[in-house]
C-alpha cells in the first residue's frame, strides 16, 4: 500500500510542525549570518526567502545561491524590497537555466547559466550551447567552464549574440578549459588596451590559427 | 586506507589526511544533522562545528577505536546543543505562489510529497527518539555503538527506537488508509 | 515480509511504512562544494594558527612556482603585477591599495578545488575579512591574517572550479578588488569582484 497522494499545498504554520521561537529574531540561523549591525531581514522577508529555497529544493534546484544572494544584500545594506526582488529573480533564472540546459545540468552549470541569463544571455542562447555540446561531445562534458567564460564576456559588455557565438565555436571544437581561459584573457587584455568589446571578440575569433587537429586555439 | 591510518597521517603532519577523512564522513554527518535538525543551514553549521572540533581533538582519538563512532559522538553532541540553543525545530515545507518555477521536476509523481510528509512526521518525534531512530535505521549503527555515541544505555535506546517507529506509524500509517 | 529488529519484536505488516521512511531518510544529502571548500579552509586556517599542536598544516607552493601554473588558470589579476611590483595608489587617499588574487593549483582529493590566495594591502586596518558567495557573505567566516611585514592581509582559500564573486571587508567597509574584474551583475549598487577558478571543460 503506498502512501497516498497528497496535495502539495501552501501550509503556513502547519499544525504538523512544532515551532518555537527563533533564537535570533529576524535571522534564519545559518542562512543569514550577522551583518555587523547592518540591515537585518524582517521575519516576513526571511520566511519568503526560506519558502523560495524550499520550493527550489523540492524540484531539485540549488537553494544555496538564494541564501547567498540574500546575505550579500544584507551585507551591502540593501533594503528588503531590493533583496527580495534579487532573490526572486535568481530563483526564476535558476529555473530557466535548467529548462534550457536540461534536467541533468549540475549545480555549477545551473549557477553559471543563471548568471549568464542575469547579465544578458537568453534562454535560447543557453539551449544552443547545450545542443552544440551534445553534438560535439554527446553530453559527456560539463558546460560549466564555457558558461563561466560566457558570463565573463557578457560582464565585459560583449554583445550577447557575439559572445554566445564565440563560446559556441569553442564548444563545437571541444576546446579544453585552458582554451576558454586563454580566449577570455585575450579579450580582456584587448579591452584594457582600448579596443571595444566587439572588436576584441572579433579579433580573437577571426583568422585564429588552427593546430594540427583542426582545433581553434587562441594565440 | 583505514580511518586509523588516515588519523596517523594527520598526526604525522600530513594535511591531506584530514581532508580525506572529511570526504569520507562528510556526507553521512551532514545527512544525520539535516534529518535531526530539519534545516539544511543549521545542519551545515553543526556539521562544520563538529568537524572543526574533531580536528582540534584529533590527538585524543584512540587509534584502536572506531573513528565514525568517535566523530558521531561529537556530531550528536553538537546537534543537541544546537537544538537547545536555537530552541526551535521548524520544518516548513511550503510552496510560494510567487516562487516562479516552471522548471520541470523529473521527480516521480508523489515522491516529493512523500518526503515532505516523512519530514513532518520526524519533526514531531521527541528529539531522543528521532536521534535514536536516525542512528539505528539511517546511519545503521549497532546498539553498542549508539550507546557510545549517545551516552544512553542499550535498553533505553531500544525503547526510543521502538517508540519512534510506533509514533511514525501513527503519523504516517493513517495516510495509508486513504484510498488511492 | 521483512523482519528487522525493532525493539526485539518481530515487525508487523505496518513495517512497510517504516521501510519507506528509512529508504527516504537514507537518501544522501548532497554536499555543496562551496560549503565543503569553506569548511576545509576553516580547518586549514585553524592549523596555521596553531604553532604548538601536532595538527596537520596546510602546505603551499612557493610563490615563484605560481607563474607556470597561473597560465592554466583563469585569474582575477595578474601574477606578474605581484612579482614585479605594481604602482600603488596614493596611500594617503585610501587604506585599501593594490591587491590581487593568484591561483595556486593544488590537486585536491577530487581534483576540483584550487587554492586561491587573496591579498589586500591595508596597513592601517585593524580587521580585514574576505566575503563572497563561497562563505555566504559572512564577514566573520574568513578573517584575513596580516603579512609578516604588517602591511598586507592574506588568506588562502580552496575554491571549487567556477565563478566566484567576492569583496573585502576592511574595518567593516566593503571594498571590491580594484585589480580584479567587477562582477557585472551586481544587484545592490555596491560592486563586487570576480575570480574565475579553472576547471575541466
Amino acid at each position: 500500500m503506498r502512501i497516498a497522494r497528497l496535495t502539495f499545498t501552501l501550509l503556513l504554520g502547519s499544525a504538523c510542525v512544532r515551532s518555537m521561537h527563533a533564537q535570533r529574531p529576524g535571522m534564519v540561523p545559518g542562512a543569514f549570518p550577522p551583518a555587523d549591525g547592518r540591515t537585518q531581514l524582517s521575519t516576513a522577508a526571511r520566511q519568503a526567502i526560506t519558502r523560495l529555497g524550499d520550493s527550489l529544493r523540492a524540484v531539485r534546484l540549488p537553494d544555496a545561491p538564494l541564501y547567498s544572494k540574500a546575505a550579500e544584500g544584507v551585507l551591502k545594506g540593501a533594503d528588503e524590497t531590493r533583496i527580495l526582488a534579487a532573490v526572486r529573480t535568481l530563483a526564476r533564472e535558476l529555473g530557466e537555466a535548467r529548462a534550457s540546459l536540461g534536467a541533468n545540468a549540475d549545480e555549477a552549470e545551473l549557477t553559471a547559466g543563471a548568471s549568464a541569463l542575469h547579465v544578458g544571455a537568453t534562454a535560447a542562447m543557453l539551449a544552443q550551447l547545450r545542443d552544440t555540446q551534445r553534438s560535439a561531445d554527446g553530453d559527456n562534458r560539463s558546460l560549466a567552464v564555457p558558461l563561466v567564460a560566457l558570463v565573463d564576456l557578457l560582464a565585459r559588455r560583449v554583445p550577447a549574440p557575439m559572445a554566445t557565438a564565440a563560446i559556441d565555436s569553442l564548444v563545437a571544437q571541444r576546446a579544453p578549459a585552458e582554451d576558454f581561459a586563454a580566449f577570455r584573457a585575450a579579450v580582456k587584455d584587448d579591452i584594457l588596451a582600448g579596443r571595444t568589446p566587439e572588436a576584441a571578440v572579433r579579433a580573437r575569433t577571426l583568422g585564429l590559427p588552427h593546430n594540427s587537429e583542426g582545433r581553434v586555439r587562441a594565440p | 586506507m583505514s580511518d586509523a591510518a588516515l588519523v596517523r597521517r594527520v598526526l604525522e603532519g600530513d594535511p591531506r589526511g584530514f581532508t580525506l577523512l572529511v570526504d569520507r564522513h562528510l556526507q553521512p554527518c551532514l545527512r544525520f544533522a539535516t534529518r535531526m535538525l530539519g534545516n539544511r543551514q543549521d545542519a551545515e553549521d553543526v556539521t562544520q562545528e563538529a568537524l572543526v572540533r574533531a580536528h582540534r581533538a584529533i590527538a585524543t582519538f584512540d587509534l584502536e577505536g572506531n573513528f565514525r563512532t568517535w566523530l558521531f559522538a561529537i556530531l550528536v553532541n553538537r546537534c543537541r546543543t544546537s537544538l537547545l540553543q536555537r530552541s526551535r525545530y521548524v520544518r516548513r515545507v511550503l510552496t510560494d505562489d510567487n516562487a516562479i518555477l516552471d522548471a520541470t521536476a523529473d521527480d516521480p509523481a508523489g515522491a516529493t510529497e512523500i518526503r515532505i510528509e516523512i519530514e513532518r512526521a520526524m519533526a514531531q518525534l521527541d528529539p531522543d527518539q528521532r536521534e535514536a531512530f536516525l542512528l539505528k535505521h539511517v546511519e545503521q549503527l549497532g546498539y553498542d555503538e549508539m550507546a557510545a555515541v549517545t551516552g544512553a544505555g542499550v535498553s533505553a535506546l531500544k525503547m526510543r527506537v521502538k517508540r519512534a517507529c510506533e509514533r511514525l506509524q501513527e503519523l504516517l500509517g493513517e495516510v495509508n488508509d486513504v484510498a488511492p | 515480509m521483512s523482519h528487522r529488529d525493532v525493539g526485539n519484536n518481530r515487525r508487523p505488516v505496518e513495517s512497510e511504512t517504516i521501510d519507506r521512511v528509512i529508504t527516504a531518510l537514507r537518501e544522501p544529502v548532497r554536499v555543496r562544494p562551496a560549503w565543503r571548500a569553506a569548511l576545509l579552509a576553516g580547518i586549514g586556517d585553524q592549523s596555521n594558527g596553531s604553532s604548538a599542536s601536532t595538527v596537520a598544516r596546510w602546505s603551499f607552493r612557493p610563490v615563484t612556482a605560481l607563474a607556470a601554473a597561473i597560465a592554466c588558470m583563469m585569474v582575477g589579476a595578474t601574477l606578474a603585477a605581484f612579482l614585479f611590483g605594481r604602482p600603488q595608489r596614493d596611500q594617503s587617499a585610501s587604506d585599501v591599495l593594490t591587491n590581487l588574487t593568484a591561483t595556486m593549483p593544488m590537486p585536491g582529493e577530487h581534483g576540483t578545488a584550487s587554492v586561491v590566495r587573496f591579498v589586500v594591502v591595508a596597513p592601517h586596518a585593524s580587521r580585514v575579512s574576505l566575503v563572497g558567495d563561497f562563505n555566504r557573505w559572512n564577514p566573520a567566516a574568513m578573517p584575513m591574517r596580516r603579512s609578516a611585514d604588517g602591511r598586507s592581509w592574506l588568506l588562502d582559500v580552496p575554491l571549487t572550479a567556477g565563478r566566484h564573486v567576492y569583496s573585502f571587508s576592511v574595518d567593516g567597509d566593503l571594498t571590491a578588488d580594484p585589480a580584479a574584474p567587477q562582477s557585472g551583475d551586481d544587484d545592490f549598487g555596491v560592486p563586487s569582484s570576480v575570480v574565475l577558478v579553472g576547471g575541466k571543460a
